[in-house]
């Protein structure tokens, strides 16, 4: 009786050491968990999907090409946050920062030789650059949004990258721009206009706010800039929607806006997000998606259709993305299998 | 004889989980029985000899005899205590390793004091230890094993679906079982004998734990929120403690008032307590409905 206890008692002390060691061979940095498709993709004008997945925390970019393996791969700290094919799709430009960010976090803009795989730093900045997007005009021209700070502005909430402006850079002249002195607490989704000099970018309709109470009732909305005179900005999303538009898409031959907003409410309380479209002559408002889960990043593909993210496990702690198509109008949705 | 009685007899006790005064007392009842009965053979004509090896053959085996004891005393406790005790550290285990290669992390803390909370559990169950016997440390030892294993409760949830759902209704069990062994053990394993009135006690204990374990669940809860949006401790946060040093308190003054036949004046604290607690959840209930409203 005493040796069989003594021999459980044992077990149960080696089965916990044996158990600390696999711990200690096993264990991942938070660096490293990360695995699967993000939600950074682009389109460019022969159909080409360029996309980041993450491969045991390691960003990659990836083109469908039949190579499973990434054409670029950064260290398992840092992350690519945007990536933009140029209009004749023979470059793509993305950005790379830390995984981490912080006050002190720099991005590196690089360009990426489609034929060639080259790859070349374009330039570093000492600020978060958060978004690209080449000029449809001029294949040279790079715009990007840059966040002046990373802070948090409220007490509740984390810190993230505000006091966005629009910027650009020459690619071939080496020539930066600064288009907008906005300092705006967000920019997203931006796009360049392929016949005006603007650009259109989701943000807040905070212009005429007072109180905090207006901070919370405003609206987020779809705005072009024309950039000569980026006072002179408009809304082009429903100036009087009363629901907040997140990503979207211009199609301009068509005079609509693809965006994303909010479609309902799930059974378990989280939001269902889908794709809509607007007409900004006829101010026609058409869901094209009701999927009841999270679509969201659309972008129009050369084939008239529009391409889109749908997140399976929205709300839960690790994305899971896959990229579907539709027509114009909404119809004939199918899944594009990246892998 | 009497050191051969003295060595069966206290072969049978230590199969108890009885405490020291509760030995001393079966201890002394036994050897009593033993020796009439040696008195008895040898007045039937046996030989001393005889006398007692016949005595202790008729008594029965002490394990056996000492198991039925336990049975009898304390109504499938042992059963209880080992089913706790093993199914936490299988629990702890699962989790442990759930979390190591499904998330990547190594809750090593957590399984070292799992695993020795779980052992120690074992321990006392297996090799009962009378000095530890008392209703203090085998609570004690218990709300340790509780406050362990809710954690481990929040590390099962954590894991990705449908594998949480397993762990997380073991880890729920492990703590109910728990939860019920410390019940047991105040108001029924271990009585006090400073208490005159045993069954006012037991059901004094019974609506102290049950309001014990009401306002820990309420302070947790506040604690979790209060850390989720304080970025550093602030004075306030002593103050979420309040409620549960009320409660020491009250449970406290309530068990020396009965132990001082101030029935009255005990009862009168219990009602005020559960007036206060059960108001507390009223109005939050209220207001949690006019919010949703």
């Amino acid at each position: 009786m005493k040796k069989s206890f003594s021999f459980l008692i044992g077990s149960i002390g080696l089965v916990t050491i044996a158990f600390i060691v696999l711990g200690l061979v096993f264990e991942k940095d938070e660096n490293e968990k990360q695995n699967g498709l993000t939600g950074i993709y682009d389109v460019s004008i022969d159909g080409s999907i360029a996309y980041v997945a993450f491969d045991q925390g390691k960003a990659g970019i990836y083109l469908p090409d039949g190579n499973e393996k990434p054409v670029i791969e950064l260290p398992v700290d840092q992350t690519i946050l945007d990536i933009s094919f140029s209009k004749d799709g023979k470059k793509l430009a993305y950005v790379v920062s830390d995984k981490e960010m912080s006050r002190s976090s720099k991005s590196e803009v690089h360009l990426l030789q489609m034929e060639t795989l080259a790859d070349q730093l374009v330039f570093h900045e000492k600020a978060l650059i958060t978004e690209l997007a080449f000029d449809p005009k001029d294949s040279e021209l790079l715009f990007y949004l840059q966040a002046e700070t990373f802070t948090n502005y409220s007490p509740v909430a984390g810190e993230r990258p505000h006091d966005f402006d629009v910027h650009s850079i020459h690619l071939k002249e080496n020539e930066h721009t600064k288009y907008t002195d906005l300092k705006k607490y967000n920019m997203q989704s931006m796009q360049v206009s392929a016949t005006n000099e603007s650009v259109y970018i989701q943000m807040d309709d905070d212009e005429h706010v007072q109180s905090a109470e207006d901070v919370f009732a405003s609206k987020q909305r779809i705005f072009e800039i024309p950039l000569a005179a980026p006072d002179e900005k408009i809304v082009i999303s429903d100036p009087a929607g009363e629901e907040d538009l997140y990503d979207f898409h211009l199609l301009p031959e068509r005079e609509e806006i693809v965006y994303q907003a909010v479609g309902g409410t799930g059974p378990n309380g989280i939001f269902e997000y889908e794709l809509f479209s607007y007409n900004w002559k006829t101010h026609e408002t058409k869901q094209l998606t009701n999927l009841k889960e999270h679509a969201s990043k659309p972008v129009a593909g050369p084939d008239n259709r529009i391409y889109f993210l749908v997140d399976r496990q929205f709300g839960e702690r690790q994305p899971l993305y896959q990229l579907y198509r539709m027509s114009e109008e909404g119809k004939d949705i199918e899944e594009v299998l990246l892998k | 004889m009497n050191q051969v009685f003295q060595r069966f007899v206290e072969g049978i006790v230590k199969e108890t989980d009885s405490n020291q005064e509760e030995r001393e007392d079966l201890y002394e009842e036994l050897l009593s029985h033993l020796e009439c009965s040696f008195i008895d053979y040898k007045k039937q004509g046996f030989t001393e000899e005889e006398a007692m090896r016949t005595a202790m053959t008729n008594f029965g085996e002490e394990r056996e005899i000492g198991q039925q004891l336990q049975q009898a005393m304390y109504p499938y406790r042992r059963e209880m205590m080992l089913g706790l005790s093993v199914a936490s550290l299988l629990l702890a285990y699962g989790v442990y390793l759930s979390q190591l290669f499904v998330m990547g992390d190594a809750h090593i803390p957590w399984l070292v004091v799992a695993v020795l909370s779980s052992t120690a559990l074992l321990l006392i169950t297996v090799r009962p230890i009378s000095s530890l016997n008392r209703r203090l440390w085998m609570n004690s030892l218990l709300l340790i094993h509780i406050m362990i294993f809710f954690y481990g409760l929040l590390l099962a949830t954590d894991v990705y679906h449908p594998m949480s759902i397993g762990l997380t209704i073991i880890a729920g069990l492990i703590l109910l079982l728990a939860v019920v062994l410390v019940y047991r053990t105040t108001i029924y394993d271990y009585s006090s004998n400073r208490q005159p009135w045993a069954k006012d006690a037991k059901r004094i204990h019974f609506i102290n734990i049950s309001t014990g374990i009401v306002i820990i669940l309420i302070t947790l809860f506040f604690l979790w929120a209060f850390l989720l949006f304080s970025s550093e401790i602030s004075p306030a946060f002593f103050l979420l403690l309040i409620p549960l040093g009320l409660w020491i308190l009250s449970y406290t003054s309530q068990m020396q008032l009965l132990a001082k036949q101030q029935k009255k004046w005990a009862y009168t604290i219990v009602f005020i307590q559960t007036a206060v607690v059960v108001c507390a959840i009223g109005y939050w209930l209220l207001g949690t409905i006019g919010g949703m409203a």
